[in-house]
C-alpha cells in the first residue's frame, strides 16, 4: 500500500528561479528512498509539500490514500514527520523538552505529558542512545548529536513516515555512519524513509531506492544500481571526472571523483587500468 | 510547573511583597508599617490614611500590572521572533500605542485602551513586514525598523502635541512613562483583559516552546503555525498597548525581565509568562519607587529608571549574543 503518492505536482516561488514541473512519487509501507539531485533541484521543495508544510502547489499529495490537506495538523503529524536541517536553537531546550515535543500530536495544547507520553519519550531518548544528554542543552551537542535527537524526537511522533532533509550534512564519516545505522534500523522496524542526501554512496548503501531531480523534475527513479549509473549521472550532474564502482563488501554503486577537472574525458569505466 | 521554575516564581513572589513594602512605606511623608498594616486589614480614619490608601496603593497596584504586563509581552514576542533581544519598546510597538492614544485624545474617543491596541498591531504588523528579507525575518532589520518607527512615533506625538495644543496629559508621560496618572477604571478593564490574555497565553504556550524551534519543525508536529503566531502577536500587542494607556511608554521591561528569567528557569514559555510577570511587577514597582523617593520632593518619569538600566543590559546582551 502506498503511505505516499504525489501526483504531478508542481510548485513555482515568485522570481520562477526553482520550481516543480509535474513531479509525480509513490512510497510503498517500509521503504527507503534517498532523493539525490544537483543544488536548486527542487528536492527541499518537493519534500516540505510531501509532508504538508507547503501549500499552494498544483496536483495532488495522497497520504495513505486521502488528500493530505484533509487530515487535521496533529492527525497528519501522527503519520508524517519531517526532520529539517536544524542547528543550532535560539533558546536553550534541553534534550528531553525537545523529544518530549514529538508527543504533541497526541496531547492537547498545554502541553501535558501524561505516563504513557513520558515513557515513549524516555524509550526514544534510550533508544538513539542519549541516555547520558537527557537534561544536557540541545546546542551544547554536536553535529551528530543534534541529528540524533531530531530523529528521536520524530521517533517519540510515532508517525509512520520519516521525511528527513539532509540529515547528513556537516557531519564527519563516523557520525554519517552512525546516523545512517539508526536510519537503517527504523526502516528493519516498519518506518518508511525518505531522505535528501547530497551523500551519492551513503545513499547507494543505505536506502533501497534512489530519486534522482534535477530542474524540478524526477530524472530517474529506481535502485541505486539502477540509478547511480554513468550515463544518469553525466547528464544530470554534468560530471565528467568521474568514475562508478561497485563496493566489493556490498555490491552497490558507489561514485568516486578523479583530479583533474571537467571536460578532460578521464571517465575510467568499470574494471579498467586502475 | 518545574521544581527550578517554581522556586524561581516563588523566590519573585517573595521579592515582589519586600517591593510592595518598601513601595508602600516609602515617599514624602514616612509612614510605619504598624500603621499600613492596620490600613490594610481594614483600619479607618488617621492622618496618613489618604497617603497609604488612596494615592501609594493604587500606584503600586498600577506599577505591578504595568510591569507585569510589559514582561509578559516581552517574553512572548522573545519566543515569537526567536530573539531574546526583542522587546515592546524596541521593536516600536510601544511608541504605535502611545500613537493610537495621543490620537484618540486629540480625536476626544473616550477609552484609550482600543485606539492604543489598534495602534501596537498595526505597527506590529508594519515592522514584522518590513523585517522579513528573502522570505526570512531578518532580526537586525526588525530591531533597526524598531527603533526607527520607535522615533517616527515619537515625533507624531509630539507634533500633534504642538500641532493641536491639546493636553496630552504630558508628551513626557507618553515618551518616558509615568505611574502618577492613575485612571482607576481603565485600570480595573486593563486588569481583565490582562487575565484573560495571560490565561489564553499559558494556555497555548506549549505550542509556542515548540514554534520556538522553528516553523517547519512546529508544523510537522501539528501546531497551527500561522494561527498561533496572530494570536501570540495580538497577546503580545494588546498587554503593551494596555500598559501605554496606563502608563505611557516605558522601555526595556519587557527586555531585561524576561532575559534573567530565562536564565534562572530555561525557556519554556509554560512557567516564562507567569514568571515573567511576577517578576516584571517587582523590577516596575521597584523603579517606580525610586523614581518617587530619590529626588524628594521631586519625581522623575519611570522610563528614566528603566532606561537607565535597560541600555546597559541592552548592550551587554548584544555583544554577548552571536546571533545579536
Amino acid at each position: 500500500m502506498s503511505v505516499l503518492q504525489a501526483r504531478d505536482i508542481g510548485y513555482s516561488y515568485g522570481d520562477k528561479a526553482f520550481s516543480l514541473k509535474g513531479v509525480s512519487l509513490s512510497l510503498e509501507a517500509g521503504e527507503s528512498a534517498a532523493l539525490i539531485g544537483p543544488n536548486g533541484a527542487g528536492k527541499t521543495t518537493l519534500v516540505k509539500i510531501l509532508a504538508g508544510l507547503t501549500r499552494g502547489y498544483s496536483g495532488d499529495v495522497l497520504l495513505e490514500g486521502k488528500k493530505i490537506g484533509a487530515y487535521s495538523d496533529t492527525k497528519r503529524a501522527s503519520i508524517v514527520s519531517y526532520i529539517p536541517q536544524t542547528d543550532n536553537m535560539t533558546f536553550e531546550f534541553s534534550v528531553r523538552e525537545i523529544v518530549g515535543m514529538g508527543r504533541r500530536p497526541y496531547i492537547n495544547e498545554t502541553g501535558t505529558l501524561g505516563k504513557f507520553d513520558k515513557e515513549k519519550v524516555t524509550e526514544a531518548i534510550n533508544y538513539f542512545g542519549l541516555e547520558s544528554k537527557t537534561h544536557s542543552s540541545y546546542n551544547a551537542l554536536s553535529g551528530g548529536e543534534k541529528r540524533m535527537v531530531l530523529i528521536a524526537r520524530a521517533f517519540a511522533q510515532e508517525a509512520k513516515l520519516l521525511i528527513m532533509d539532509e540529515p547528513l550534512t556537516y557531519l564527519d564519516v563516523k557520525n554519517q555512519s552512525e546516523l545512517m545505522e539508526h536510519v537503517l534500523k527504523l526502516n528493519n522496524t516498519g518506518h518508511t524513509i525518505l531522505m535528501i542526501s547530497h551523500g551519492i554512496n551513503l545513499a547507494a548503501e543505505y536506502v533501497k531506492r534512489v530519486v534522482l531531480m534535477k530542474d524540478g523534475r524526477v530524472e530517474a527513479d529506481g535502485t541505486p544500481a539502477e540509478v547511480i549509473e554513468e550515463g544518469v549521472i553525466r547528464r544530470v550532474y554534468g560530471l565528467e571526472n568521474f568514475y562508478i564502482e561497485n563496493n566489493k563488501k556490498t555490491g552497490k554503486p558507489n561514485l568516486f571523483m578523479i583530479p583533474g577537472g571537467q571536460g578532460q574525458n578521464q571517465n575510467i569505466q568499470k574494471g579498467e587500468s586502475r | 510547573m518545574k521544581p527550578k521554575a517554581a522556586a524561581y516564581t516563588a523566590i519573585s513572589s517573595l521579592l515582589l511583597l519586600l517591593c510592595f513594602a518598601w513601595a508602600i512605606s516609602s515617599g514624602s511623608v514616612p509612614v510605619s508599617m504598624a500603621d499600613i498594616t492596620g490600613f490594610l486589614l481594614g483600619k479607618t480614619g488617621g492622618s496618613n490614611y489618604d497617603i497609604v490608601m488612596k494615592i501609594r496603593l493604587p500606584r503600586i497596584i498600577f506599577a505591578m500590572l504595568v510591569g507585569g504586563m510589559l514582561a509578559a509581552s516581552g517574553a512572548m514576542l522573545q519566543a515569537l521572533l526567536r530573539n531574546p533581544l526583542v522587546d515592546p519598546f524596541i521593536t516600536g510597538i510601544s511608541s504605535g500605542a502611545a500613537f493610537g492614544a495621543a490620537c484618540a485624545i486629540i480625536a476626544g474617543v473616550s477609552g484609550l485602551i482600543m485606539p492604543s491596541i489598534a495602534g501596537a498591531l498595526v505597527t506590529m504588523y508594519v515592522v514584522y513586514r518590513l523585517s522579513v528579507a528573502y522570505g526570512s525575518l531578518s532580526v537586525s532589520r526588525l530591531l533597526l525598523i524598531g527603533v526607527m518607527i520607535g522615533s517616527f512615533f515619537s515625533s507624531l506625538i509630539m507634533m500633534l502635541n504642538a500641532i493641536f495644543s491639546k493636553d496630552l496629559v504630558k508628551v513626557v508621560f507618553w515618551l518616558m512613562g509615568d505611574l502618577s496618572n492613575i485612571n482607576p477604571g481603565l485600570a480595573m478593564y486593563g486588569a481583565v483583559l490582562t487575565v484573560v490574555v495571560l490565561s489564553m497565553a499559558i494556555y497555548f504556550a506549549n505550542d509556542l516552546n515548540i514554534m520556538a524551534t522553528g516553523d517547519d519543525e512546529a508544523r510537522s508536529l501539528g501546531v497551527r503555525v500561522e494561527l498561533m503566531k496572530v494570536m501570540y502577536f495580538i497577546f503580545a500587542g494588546v498587554l503593551t498597548a494596555v500598559s501605554v494607556a496606563l502608563s505611557g511608554v516605558i522601555g526595556f521591561v519587557g527586555l531585561i525581565i524576561p532575559h534573567i528569567t530565562r536564565f534562572f528557569i530555561g525557556p519554556d514559555m509554560r512557567s516564562m509568562i507567569p514568571a515573567s510577570f511576577i517578576s516584571g511587577a517587582a523590577f516596575l514597582l521597584c523603579a517606580d519607587t525610586i523614581a518617587r523617593t530619590v529626588f524628594l520632593p521631586s519625581e522623575i518619569p519611570v522610563g528614566v529608571i528603566t532606561g537607565l538600566i535597560g541600555v546597559p543590559v541592552f548592550i551587554f546582551l548584544m555583544n554577548t549574543r552571536k546571533d545579536a
